[in-house]
């Protein structure tokens, strides 16, 4: 492996870290702020029996 | 860069070794026997591939051997980097040739670009032998250098650029037929399913193309090409891109081939002025009614036409036009083609894959050149010197219109060489009587062919050549859009095919599919009388009903352009009127010398050639969707609901005439593309053809992103869900690269417009290039947006898988460049969440977008947990930036 393509093998494994981080920021805000959708699934439910 | 390991010269050899990258040295010692592949040319240079993929090169003339021979070579002296090499035996070695692939032959396109070559230089030669003042001559250089420069500039494809650069790699010039022979190994490589892109080439992962450097230096060679086709036939339907070179083939300020002819052919031509006052009114009409503008260029066009005798019609003014030096088509293929050809391959049921218009634009631009035939085309054809294929024809027609100067051999009266039909008939009559052949019009012609090719004249020969004048025709006539598109979508290559198996398929055709829809009507109306008691009244209207619609069909779209023109309601009433006025034709006639109507020949290329077919397309699309779709039922319906077919727009009556759910909505799919297509605004289609795939979503997206006249940013307010979809696509498209080198959104929304506003009328130059590629790179990303992301990232999100979608921008870019990346996810918590990073190295640039306040609030609220996961991730922030989208911004302000 040359220095190039070591350094494109990092900025790879770099893309992907960063994808990685995006991911985690957007499963963690909708763990915390997003409805839960077994609620939501149960509110469908009930709207059906109605 | 690559850099040469060293260069020295031995014997025959002189080369310079370079090794993959220019790094290290090849491990050859003295003595070593080395063999290698003559891969292909670049200027004068013939470079060369060993197995080990060291690479060198030597001047062609040093070189024992041709293009595609394996050479072998001795290592003479190696000394450190330094390596000297000679040639042994000759070229006589066991030669590894490539072999056809996918339908290619290296030796074909050899061949072919050397014959191409070999008549460029001597047109080259006949050219200068006439131009006679040195500085006419250093114009066209200037000209041409211009010309290429507009071409490099504006045309960002990488096909261009191959083109370019193997034209001036090869030594060919700079000209026309340079570009068209370019053009004709692009079409064939098309037909065997290539993408002409350096990106393309780059995939195919040869060592050839390894290394960003050398792989932007890709040279459009056998090499190359074989490579594109092996990967081609991989990635089979991969071809995504047309090639341009219409654009560019056809440039408009291209030099004439010939200004002194066009000098001579104005000079001729008088006309006693008083007689052409009297006659012009008429001419305008005429050229009118031929689609024609009658500005000056097109009268004094018709004035010649006059003078000579020949009809006014708009063939006869390209063919004119030609002959005066320029080029008819000045853009390449109008949208009127563009059109007819889509609207074809829809009609045939054949897929309007890129792939498909290439072959269909191929033979549309083909046919038309078929007439005139020249004289040595018959002689050809019958000698077997060229096959009988339309494209050998044309071929042939293209070297001697070339080499001749465009009138040599023409059959058509030439005052310019002192030729006409009663000078040659006066020849000829007395022979032909004599041998007891009727000295009827195509019989001299006939003769006449066979006497300019030194051919013995007697009753068979001119059998055999009015023969071949007639399949010709024929094909070039008949060979409708519609036609050829049913031969494509059946796998067949109509240009390539013998011209008797084309005349057997068009034969077939017209068994098969009839010539018209209203026999089918015929059909229902006996099938009905057949079933059911009709009274006399009802059995008329039906009748009536059926000769209307093979009177209006009979006439195809004239009458309905008529109708139009007229400002008439297109019902089957008006039509019936018009297609009685439409089958009178109008035509100049020489012993009057006035405008005189004429029946009309009513061929389908004459009503492409109106103006007024875009418009007409649509609805005698419709007229002949209806006919097609009348089943019995429905035709039963009408008249025992006693409606008046006759007043009811056709749209209305062609819906209510399909039956069941399925049909209507396949049916309403056809009708909206069709009417999109017809009505899209002539500058989006110019601006869309050949840059993007004419796709549905894409002609929508910019009629109507252009037709609402309003900057982007305001549309993307709409709330209208589609609309602002497809909009957000194109303002993503455009504004991904510089978001993510942090320029502010407006910015890049004002050089959408720019660029659509350019999009009217559009010739790249260095000044549109960039706005045009701007939003062309939107349309591709739109197009992209449409079918699938480059990646698409699952997240767990409470029990609920959604996809994180990626869209990386600098994907060709040398991976060490580091990524831009657009991203997009419809998100619980935040809505629709776009954002875009840019990330070199261990440093990223982050922005996320939100679509309201709340949602940007609640994101920003976590501003550290997001600074965290990059922390934990091993990267550095150089910028966070949350914001809201310009829609909602401009919305909030």
């Amino acid at each position: 492996m040359n220095a190039d393509e070591k350094k494109a093998d990092k900025n790879t494994k770099n893309f992907y870290s960063a994808v990685s981080a995006v991911a985690k920021y957007i499963e963690h805000m909708e763990k915390k702020h997003g409805k839960n959708n077994e609620e939501e699934n149960e509110l469908k439910n009930i709207r059906k029996e109605d | 860069m690559r850099q040469p390991a060293e260069i020295s010269q031995t014997g025959n050899a002189a080369a310079a070794v370079f090794n993959r990258g220019g790094r290290t040295a090849p491990a050859w010692t003295d003595g070593d026997i080395i063999t290698a592949a003559y891969t292909h040319i670049n200027g004068g240079t013939a470079v060369f591939k060993t197995s080990d993929n060291a690479r060198f090169e030597t001047p062609v003339s040093s070189v024992n051997g041709q293009l595609g021979d394996t050479l072998k070579f001795k290592v003479i002296k190696k000394d450190g980097k330094k390596v000297t090499l000679a040639q042994l035996g000759d070229a006589k070695n066991p030669t590894e040739r490539s072999g056809k692939k996918n339908g290619i032959d290296p030796e074909d396109i050899k061949t072919l670009i050397g014959s191409l070559k070999s008549s460029t230089e001597q047109m080259k030669a006949d050219e200068e032998e006439r131009s006679q003042e040195n500085e006419e001559d250093r114009k066209k250089a200037a000209q041409a250098v211009a010309r290429v420069k507009r071409a490099q500039s504006g045309l960002r494809r990488s096909a261009s650029r191959e083109a370019i650069k193997a034209v001036a790699a090869s030594g060919l010039s700079m000209d026309k037929l340079s570009f068209f022979a370019l053009n004709r190994i692009v079409n064939i490589a098309c037909n065997a399913n290539i993408a002409f892109d350096v990106n393309e080439a780059h995939n195919a992962g040869e060592a050839h193309n390894a290394g960003g450097a050398h792989n932007a230096d890709a040279n459009f060679y056998d090499e190359n090409i074989l490579t594109a086709t092996k990967n081609g036939s991989e990635r089979s339907g991969a071809l995504n891109e047309l090639p341009v070179f219409s654009d560019f083939i056809f440039d408009e300020n291209a030099e004439p081939v010939n200004a002194a002819t066009k000098q001579k052919k104005l000079a001729a031509g008088k006309i006693n002025e008083d007689e052409w006052q009297k006659l012009l009114p008429s001419v305008k009409e005429q050229l009118m009614r031929e689609g024609m503008e009658a500005d000056e260029k097109n009268i004094s066009v018709s004035r010649e036409l006059i003078f000579r005798g020949l009809p006014l019609t708009r063939s006869n003014a390209e063919k004119f036009t030609m002959a005066q030096g320029e080029t008819a088509p000045a853009q390449g293929m109008s949208r009127n083609e563009v059109l007819a050809l889509l609207f074809a391959l829809r009609a045939a049921g054949a897929e309007d894959s890129a792939e498909n218009v290439a072959h269909m634009r191929k033979i549309s631009d083909v046919l038309p050149k078929l007439t005139p035939l020249t004289a040595n085309i018959h002689a050809d054809v019958l000698s077997r010197r060229i096959g009988f294929t339309a494209e050998a024809v044309h071929t042939a027609l293209q070297a001697a219109r070339a080499a001749e100067a465009y009138g040599r051999f023409e059959t058509v009266p030439d005052p310019r060489f002192g030729d006409s039909f009663e000078r040659v008939r006066g020849q000829f009559t007395p022979l032909l009587q004599s041998m007891g052949i009727a000295p009827a019009a195509d019989n001299l012609r006939a003769s006449f062919i066979l006497a300019k090719n030194n051919m013995e004249i007697n009753a068979e020969q001119i059998d055999a050549v009015r023969t071949v004048d007639i399949k010709i025709k024929t094909i070039a006539e008949n060979l409708h859009p519609l036609l050829a598109a049913h031969m494509v979508r059946d796998g067949l290559r109509p240009l390539e095919m013998h011209i008797d198996d084309v005349l057997a398929y068009m034969a077939y055709f017209k068994k098969a599919y009839g010539t018209d829809g209203g026999g089918r009507i015929a059909q229902h109306v006996m099938q009905i009388d057949k079933e059911i008691n009709l009274d006399a009244d009802t059995r008329r209207a039906m009748i009536a009903f059926y000769r209307l619609l093979h009177t209006v069909q009979k006439n195809d779209a004239a009458a309905v352009g008529r109708a139009l023109d007229r400002g008439a309601p297109l019902t089957l009433g008006n039509l019936l009127e018009a297609s009685r006025a439409a089958s009178a034709d109008y035509y100049v006639d020489d012993a009057q010398r006035t405008v005189i109507r004429q029946e009309n020949e009513n061929s389908i290329r004459a009503i492409l050639e109106n103006p007024l077919y875009n418009q007409n397309t649509y609805h005698s699309l419709l007229a002949e969707s209806f006919a097609e779709k009348a089943s019995p039922a429905f035709l039963r319906k009408i008249f025992n609901g006693g409606e008046s077919v006759y007043d009811k727009p056709l749209d209305d009556l062609l819906r209510d005439s399909v039956e069941t759910e399925t049909e209507r909505a396949s049916a309403d799919d056809v009708y909206a593309a069709v009417k999109l297509f017809a009505s899209a605004p002539p500058e989006i289609m110019q601006f869309l053809a050949g840059r993007v795939p004419l796709t549905y979503g894409a002609v929508r997206a910019f009629t109507r992103a252009a037709g609402k006249n309003a900057p982007l940013t305001s549309l993307l307010n709409e709330t209208d869900n589609e609309t602002s979809s497809e909009l957000s696509a194109l303002a993503y498209g455009a504004d991904l690269r510089p978001l993510a080198e942090g320029q502010p959104l407006s910015d890049v929304y004002k050089k959408m417009c720019a660029a659509l506003d350019d999009a009217a009328g559009l010739r790249l130059d260095p000044e549109t290039a960039e706005p045009v590629a701007c939003a062309r790179d939107a349309a591709e990303l739109q197009n992209k947006l449409n079918g699938e992301s480059d990646m698409v990232v699952p997240l767990n999100i409470n029990g609920k898988i959604c996809g994180l979608r990626l869209y990386v921008l600098n994907k060709n870019a040398p991976a060490e460049d580091g990524a831009h990346v657009f991203l997009s996810l419809e998100t619980q918590s935040m809505g629709q969440v776009n954002g875009s990073f840019t990330i070199n190295g261990a440093k990223i640039s982050l922005t996320l977008q939100a679509r309201t306040p709340d949602a940007l609030a609640l994101m920003e609220s976590e501003r550290e947990t997001l600074l965290a996961f990059i922390n934990e991730a091993g990267l550095e922030t150089e910028s966070l930036r949350f914001e809201l989208s310009e829609r909602q911004r401009r919305y909030y302000a």
